[in-house]
Order: structure tokens, then C-alpha cells, then sequence
């Protein structure tokens, strides 16, 4: 081998060794960036008429944020609604997004937001209840709730 | 040497004049301080509203007759409400099972600001979804409003047109003791325990 060969021999090494330590830290960022979203806590209410809530906590372990911007279920319309209190009336509001930062969680709970199932019919209490979450970055993620009483706020 | 008294004695005046306005604003405060009660009381207790209404089997309902006597819990709402509504009613029933000498004595009645979709039988059947014998009244536009004006809470309001229209109502239970006064509100957010703590108390509140 002449010196001139293993100079070009010892640069596609290196060259070959660049492109495979990029290839291993583009891999690495691609599993490690992004939203993580965790539901925890789903609950719908069992309907005294003809609309309910589900509520649940949403935690957010990736390194970006993501935003709640719909909701979807086959047993009824379902819209991200928020409970506010205004001039002394509690008032309700369909939300344009729900934003969860990194390391953030959020309460969908009584008296604040949860996802409203408008038009419900009739549910017993223990039935499992499959709702659509739709992310802006995450896309669709399905979750399942039981019906539960109405009731208790804790305490 | 001048100058810097004068500063001091600055500091001090405007220290005294805050002093002052949190003074002013504590008394214009609506709550009374150190209540005994775990819910909101009142600094001076309201009168039970004089109203009549219609009751769900379509009978005239004169508030302050029918209740007469009674630890009377007074809420407005309405039955398209997911969120606010049923959560107080769903508590207050429990509340009734932790506390059946309470529950003899007393009664709830919620009163509809959404005459349109709440028919006496959507109502009625609402309300059974809690407790039977909660009681719902509803009325004309014209008698609703004069019953929120009555019992002093800011009216509801209805907020589109669409069907699935929403309403801004008052969020707080309104409690009157048998002797006919009101002493405490209970806004959104209050908790079982609180409920227990203060319905006993206003029980003992009589005419006798």
C-alpha cells in the first residue's frame, strides 16, 4: 500500500465513521424530540340528561409541547369545553386548544376544562366509553373512560 | 440630614395611607371574617326571595310558602349543563345519605333558566337522576328573571342560537336555615365535607 493510498484509506475511514456517528445522533434526537403525552385519570359522567363531561389528567414527558385541538367519539358530538366563571355567571365555552408544555400535566376536572359529549343517550355506570384525543403534533390518540357518578370533587 | 427625615417620615405617610386603604377596602368586604361556617357567609344574612313558580307537575309553587320552616338549598341551572350543574346536585344527594336528619329537614330546589329545552318532564327526570325529591320549578322568562332578581344573583344568560346553545348562570347554591334567612352561599368548587360541616349547623337555625 503506498502512502498515497493510505492517506485515502484513513480518510473514508474517517468518513465513514462521521456519517455513522451523525446517523446515530439524528436517530437519537429522532426518539428523544417530540411531545410524549400520558392520559391518566379518564372519567365520563354518568348522563342525568342528555350531555356529560369526561375529565382526566393529560401529562406531557417529551421534550415539546402539544396542543389539544379537538375531540371525536362514535356515541356522541364531542367538543374540548371550558367552565369560567364571568361578571358572576359560570359560563361554558367550546376551547380553541388545549397547550401542554414539556414537563407539564393538565387537569381536564369539574368546574374548569373537559371534553363535553353533547347528545349522549343513555349510558350505565362501569360501560367503557372510547373517545378520540386529537393532538396537533401527536395526531390521534384513543382513550378509554368509565362511566362514573357524578359526585364527589374530593373531600 | 433634613432631607432624609423627610424621606423617612414620607415612607411613613404613604405606609399609613395604605394602611388606611386596606382598612377601607376589608370593610367593604361582603364576607364576614372568622365564620364558623366552611362555606361563604354572609356580613349581613339575606331574607329567603318571595317568588312563585310552577312546579314539575305543572302546580304553582310559592317559594317561600312551600319551604316554609325548611333548610332550604336554592340553586339555578339548567339541564344541558355537563359540567357545574350536576356536579352540585350529585353532591348534595350524597351529602343527604351522609346526613339523614339533614336530609328530612330539609329540600332543594333548583330552579331552570333554560325554559325552552327544560320541559317539566326533562326536568323531572333530570333531577331523579339525583334524588327524588329534589324539586324543580320553571316559570316564563319574565317570572325566571324576577326569581334570580330576587334572591339577588346576576342573571343567566343565554349565549347563542345554535342547539346546543350554553347559558351563563349563577354557580353558587344559595342556603337559607328554617328560620327563614340566609347566612351562607356555596360557590362552585365546595366539597363534601364542607356541606356536612355547615348543614347541621344551619339545621339548628329556628323560628322556635
Amino acid at each position: 500500500m503506498t502512502r498515497e493510498e493510505q492517506t485515502v484509506r484513513r480518510q473514508l475511514v474517517i468518513a465513514t465513521a462521521l456519517v455513522l456517528g451523525a446517523a446515530v445522533i439524528l436517530g437519537a434526537c429522532s426518539t428523544e424530540s417530540g411531545p410524549d403525552l400520558e392520559v391518566t385519570g379518564t372519567s365520563v359522567r354518568l348522563p342525568p340528561g342528555p350531555n356529560t363531561a369526561m375529565y382526566f389528567t393529560v401529562a406531557n414527558t417529551g421534550n415539546e409541547g402539544d396542543r389539544l385541538i379537538d375531540a371525536a367519539c362514535t356515541i356522541a358530538d364531542c367538543e374540548v369545553h371550558e367552565s369560567y366563571m364571568e361578571d358572576g355567571l359560570m359560563q361554558m365555552r367550546q376551547v380553541e386548544g388545549v397547550d401542554v408544555a414539556p414537563g407539564d400535566s393538565v387537569s381536564f376536572e369539574p368546574g374548569g376544562l373537559h371534553v363535553m359529549l353533547i347528545g349522549v343517550g343513555t349510558l350505565e355506570l362501569g360501560q367503557e366509553v372510547t373517545v378520540e384525543l386529537i393532538w396537533e403534533k401527536s395526531g390521534t390518540m384513543t382513550v378509554t373512560a368509565p362511566v362514573e357518578s357524578y359526585g364527589e370533587m374530593g373531600g | 440630614v433634613v432631607s432624609r427625615r423627610f424621606r423617612s417620615i414620607s415612607a411613613l405617610a404613604a405606609l399609613l395611607l395604605l394602611a388606611a386603604a386596606c382598612g377601607s377596602g376589608a370593610a367593604d368586604d361582603p364576607y364576614a371574617d372568622d365564620s364558623i361556617y366552611a362555606g361563604v357567609e354572609l356580613a349581613v344574612p339575606a331574607e329567603k326571595p318571595d317568588f312563585v313558580l310552577t312546579d314539575t307537575n305543572g302546580d304553582r309553587f310559592d317559594f317561600r310558602a312551600e319551604t316554609d320552616g325548611k333548610l332550604t338549598l336554592l340553586y339555578f341551572g339548567y339541564t344541558f349543563c355537563p359540567d357545574i350543574c350536576p356536579v352540585h346536585l350529585a353532591q348534595l344527594d350524597a351529602v343527604f345519605e351522609r346526613l339523614p336528619e339533614v336530609a328530612r329537614n330539609a329540600k332543594v330546589v333548583f330552579v331552570t333558566v333554560d325554559p325552552d329545552r327544560d320541559t317539566p318532564d326533562q326536568l323531572r327526570s333530570w333531577l331523579d337522576a339525583f334524588n327524588r325529591d329534589f324539586i324543580g320549578l320553571t316559570g316564563t322568562e319574565a317570572d325566571l328573571v324576577a326569581a334570580q332578581e330576587a334572591a339577588g344573583v346576576p342573571i343567566a344568560r343565554k349565549n347563542d342560537d345554535g342547539p346546543n346553545y350554553t347559558v351563563g348562570h349563577a354557580g353558587q347554591v344559595l342556603a337559607y336555615a328554617p328560620d327563614g334567612m340566609g347566612y351562607t352561599v356555596y360557590p362552585f368548587g365546595t366539597r363534601q365535607s364542607e356541606w356536612v360541616q355547615d348543614l347541621p349547623l344551619l339545621l339548628e337555625l329556628t323560628n322556635d
